[in-house]
């Protein structure tokens, strides 16, 4: 798996930045070294054959999710961490990825 | 910045007309160009936005939606509080399954680095019942900036 989260939302800034944030400072606290990035959904296509899990906050679109399917790269909700609910699993699954 | 200054008592309306997502839109649109904190390209920004990017928010305590548009619309930075007089169905963020809402908070980012712990800020008081339970029952604007710009 390659070595790098992203977060995509429709502008790369907002809402990505501020799950990016949330999953870096969960991982930090879980001492472990790992990149995550806030990314722009229009530029996806370009990011996802560097990443090994993509975290969606607009909801992507087939041809995307097959393309990560075909990558290999692992795909999760965002909105969990923004609102609280079932993140803990969701950080879970992340967390049994990188470590 | 201080998040605290982006809220203000001009910008907290708690009886929106509005049948749908669209004419609420519309009135928060007007209103904000009105008192200069958005030009003239927002509303349009702001609802194509929010068809291809939605943003309402299942979470705990209350459902929300934080509507924004692309900086370049933006004027002078805003959190504007709109409370609707009826419920109107607008599309979940992330996956743009329909809700109904009630409370919407516009908000006006112009400096996106600057701007980008207000969502998160944001986001924690909405987790706080005992923040929301008390945004829910008041209904005095005054009263409603304290509890935002108090606890923010």
């Amino acid at each position: 798996m390659k070595r790098r989260l992203i977060v995509a939302c429709g502008s790369g800034v907002a809402t990505s930045q501020t799950i990016a944030s949330k999953i870096a400072s969960l991982l930090e606290d879980d001492g472990i070294d790992f990149p995550v990035e806030a990314v722009d959904y229009k530029s996806i296509q370009n990011e996802l054959p560097s990443t090994g899990i993509y975290v969606y906050v607009a909801q992507p679109d087939d041809e995307v999710l097959e393309k990560a399917d075909e990558l290999g790269v692992k795909v999760f909700p965002g909105i969990p961490f923004l609102t609280g609910m079932g993140a803990d699993q969701i950080y879970e699954d992340i967390k049994a990825l990188v470590e | 910045m201080d998040y605290k200054e982006m809220f203000d008592q001009q910008l907290i309306s708690l009886e929106v007309d509005g049948e749908s997502e669209e004419k609420v839109f519309e009135n928060v649109a007007a209103h904000l160009q009105t008192l200069g904190f958005v030009n003239d390209g927002y509303l349009k920004g702001i609802t194509a936005r929010e068809k291809q990017f939605p943003t309402g928010l299942i979470t705990q305590h209350l459902n929300i939606a934080l509507p924004h548009s692309d900086p370049e619309y933006i004027e002078k930075p805003f959190v504007y509080i709109a409370r609707l007089k009826n419920e109107v169905k607008v599309k979940q963020m992330g996956d743009s399954q329909e809700m109904d809402v009630k409370n919407l908070f516009f908000l006006g980012i112009k400096d996106p680095k600057g701007q980008v712990g207000l969502l998160q800020a944001f986001m924690e008081l909405f987790m706080k019942e005992e923040f929301v339970t008390a945004f829910m029952q008041e209904e005095d604007k005054m009263k409603i900036y304290q509890l935002f710009t108090q606890n923010i």
